[in-house]
């Protein structure tokens, strides 16, 4: 049992590979929070100032829409202070642009992928899908997870605005790297008003202020690091309101209309604020509700959006309020994590015009006065995992895709309402569920009535532990939009299938008919 | 009247020496492992479970063989299905087998509007962890490869090892090149 040296070299250069490669890649993974920045190297909460998001620029109008151009680009912020941290978001900025939208007015986004080809440390390719989350777009329009577009690439969506007034987002939709670039910033608020939110006496203008709130975790150079816990979900020890950590906002003695959007991969917040005081809801993901709810705390799971009114008249100059969270199960705890941003009383003189709630918001919006005899049919939605996958009824998107994408989870007629009872049947971890194109009214959780702060239109629903929903809506549009958890680890590990809606007189448009393009823009386009 | 004995029929003897054994005892430990695990691959994917059933037969295979018939071909045989399996493993710990339910997704990049695109990483799996069974199989069946070399006469080792040695660089080659992460 002789070796020479040549040939002990030769099955050494063999089993060193074999042996090495495995366990390097294991010690890497390991390594992945080994590098995580110290907590002591973090700012402390409440130092730094609340930051507003840009509003975007239409860059043309044209055949009655207003043309946008956003590019999806690499930039360095320093989002902790004495860092540079790369992103990959739209317009560069850490949330993108705000689009303002009148309702009636379309509008024509061209987003431009002028991401590299390869992620530095995660090694996908960055593609991109965008979604615009609360707009009831064409399929083609809607940011399909397989509609995508390469660096280099764009592709121009088009936004019909003819819903009701409210808070939506656009965000990345890409097939199984949504996670990866919402992690790099790819997430925006977009607002659409119409004449009657206008005329009501809400906070407006410099009171009206989007907060978009999410947590990401740090290497040691500034750096955003991601770790999906096995799948599970990412977890940052840091939240950011608008890409601020733990910011401080100085609000005047009256109302402030927040508009706030959880934005983030995976973690889910129960709000509250520090003094006990209680605040106002007026809309969640769809507008208005019908009738504003007063709460002291609400859960608030990834992408929903709610409108809150905070009344900081009752408090003297100098206060500090702390709008703080109280970290619902299974999201994983940091230290600072049970804070949100904090809010301090100032003496300035302010307008007092707009600073009310009106007993009755929109008691008329058409959803919310659904009716279950009006449901022609109903439908169960399962999310559960299976073999390590995340699915919707034993559906994956692979499976969507491998069907040359005609499997559906529902045909729903168009025009007819359905319910839908969606189930998580897991004590281990909830799921935000959301349908595209339709808004939805709570019917009950668990056989009891919804929260109060649910009351009002919706398109994401928490899907807690052990939690049934059943929700109401009526189907109007054609063709195929998607069903997925808005946890964007399980939606890209593959928690996403699709429904179709049917009109047996007009087939629904193709959600891969009109793809990205490249090369030079036309010389005639406004854009 | 018998055969008069040659080089590959002659009687196993009825003692095995040590390095032999040896071989035996972990190309059956390899086998045995692979066995254990084709029920929780099988869940996976069917194909995987299939994988698992093939690299246990071929491991038990060459322990059976070992005993009753330890020619060069055999010995050969189980160095080629053993390093296989090497590769396997090591593939699906860095980038992921290129095949199974994970990259069937990659259907429908490969139409003609995204054809030319330069990025093929949608055509990898998704890397499994390393774990302590998996991990303690790989060192048994990098110690049956090193104990079956020995058990080559010497014409034919260079050539083995030289193949051993091949499959070493691309393995490398492949990681630094980015194809295994």
């Amino acid at each position: 049992m002789q070796y020479t040296r040549r040939d002990a070299l030769k099955v050494g250069l063999f089993g060193s590979a074999a042996l090495a490669l495995p366990l390097q890649r294991a010690a890497s993974g390991l390594s992945v929070l080994d590098d995580r920045m110290p907590s002591s190297n973090l700012p402390k909460p409440f130092t730094l100032p609340l930051r507003l998001p840009p509003v975007a620029v239409p860059v043309a109008t044209h055949d009655g829409e207003d043309c946008y151009r956003i590019a999806i680009k690499e930039t360095r912020l320093e989002i902790l202070p004495g860092f540079r941290t790369t992103v990959w978001a739209y317009d560069g900025t850490v949330p993108g642009p705000t689009i303002i939208a009148r309702q009636g007015r379309r509008a024509k986004v061209r987003f431009i992928n002028q991401l590299p080809l390869r992620h530095p440390t995660l090694k996908y390719t960055p593609w991109t899908s965008v979604h615009l989350h609360g707009s009831a777009s064409l399929p083609s329009d809607d940011g399909y997870a397989s509609d995508i577009t390469y660096p280099g690439e764009y592709k121009d969506y088009r936004y019909p605005n003819f819903q009701h007034a409210r808070t939506l987002w656009y965000h990345d939709h890409g097939v199984h790297h949504t996670a990866e670039n919402v992690n790099m910033g790819q997430a925006a608020q977009y607002h659409m008003y119409d004449a009657h939110e206008r005329s009501l006496p809400l906070p407006q203008g410099a009171y009206d202020v989007p907060l978009t709130i999410s947590d990401r975790m740090f290497t040691k150079t500034g750096e955003f690091l991601f770790d999906t816990n096995d799948n599970s979900g990412m977890y940052g020890d840091v939240i950011l309101v608008n890409g601020v950590p733990w910011p401080v906002m100085k609000v005047q003695r009256r109302k402030y209309r927040f508009r706030i959007l959880n934005g983030s991969v995976s973690r889910a917040y129960e709000y509250s604020l520090s003094t006990g005081d209680p605040f106002t809801v007026i809309a969640t993901d769809g507008g208005l509700m019908p009738y504003p709810q007063t709460v002291t705390r609400m859960r608030h799971i990834m992408a929903e959006r709610y409108e809150v009114v905070i009344d900081f008249a009752r408090y003297r100059p100098g206060t500090r309020i702390v709008l703080q969270n109280r970290n619902p199960k299974n999201n994983i705890a940091y230290p600072n994590i049970d804070k949100i941003m904090a809010f301090d009383v100032t003496d300035e003189p302010f307008s007092s015009a707009n600073n009310e709630i009106p007993a009755a918001l929109d008691p008329d919006c058409p959803v919310m006065n659904l009716q279950p005899s009006q449901s022609v049919k109903t439908r169960r939605i399962e999310l559960r995992r299976q073999h390590g996958l995340w699915t919707v009824n034993g559906h994956t998107w692979d499976d969507v895709v491998a069907s040359g994408f005609t499997l559906t989870e529902a045909k729903p007629v168009r025009d007819t309402v359905e319910i839908w009872e969606l189930v998580n049947g897991s004590g281990g971890w909830q799921h935000p569920l959301h349908i595209h194109l339709i808004d939805f009214k709570l019917l009950d959780r668990n056989g009891r009535p919804p929260f109060a702060y649910e009351r009002g239109p919706k398109d994401v629903v928490y899907l807690g532990e052990n939690e049934t929903v059943r929700v109401i809506a009526r189907f109007e549009g054609v063709g195929k939009y998607m069903i997925h958890c808005h946890n964007l680890v399980h939606e890209d590990h593959d928690m996403m299938s699709q429904f179709e809606v049917v009109d047996p007189n007009a087939p629904g448009e193709d959600p891969l008919g009109r793809r990205a393009r490249n090369g030079s823009f036309e010389p005639d386009d406004p854009l | 009247m018998a055969a008069a004995p040659t080089k590959e029929n002659q009687p196993v003897p009825a003692v095995i020496p040590a390095g032999r054994l040896a071989a035996i005892t972990l190309a059956s430990v390899a086998g045995g492992v692979h066995l254990v695990l084709i029920a929780q691959q099988a869940s996976v994917w069917w194909g995987y479970g299939a994988l698992m059933a093939a690299i246990a037969a071929i491991e038990i295979g060459i322990a059976v063989a070992l005993v009753v018939r330890p020619t060069p071909g055999v010995i050969i045989t189980g160095i080629v299905g053993v390093t296989a399996s090497i590769v396997l493993y090591v593939v699906s710990r860095t980038s992921g087998l290129p095949f199974g339910p994970g990259p069937a997704r990659a259907a429908h990049f490969t139409d003609p509007f995204h054809a030319g695109h330069p990025d093929f990483s949608f055509l990898q799996g998704r890397a499994e962890s390393v774990g302590a069974l998996d991990l303690g199989c790989l060192v048994a069946e990098i110690a049956l490869i090193v104990l079956l070399v020995t058990l080559l006469p010497e014409s034919r080792r260079r050539a083995v090892t030289n193949a051993l040695c091949a499959v070493g660089i691309a393995l490398w080659g492949l990681r630094w090149a980015g194809v295994l992460a």
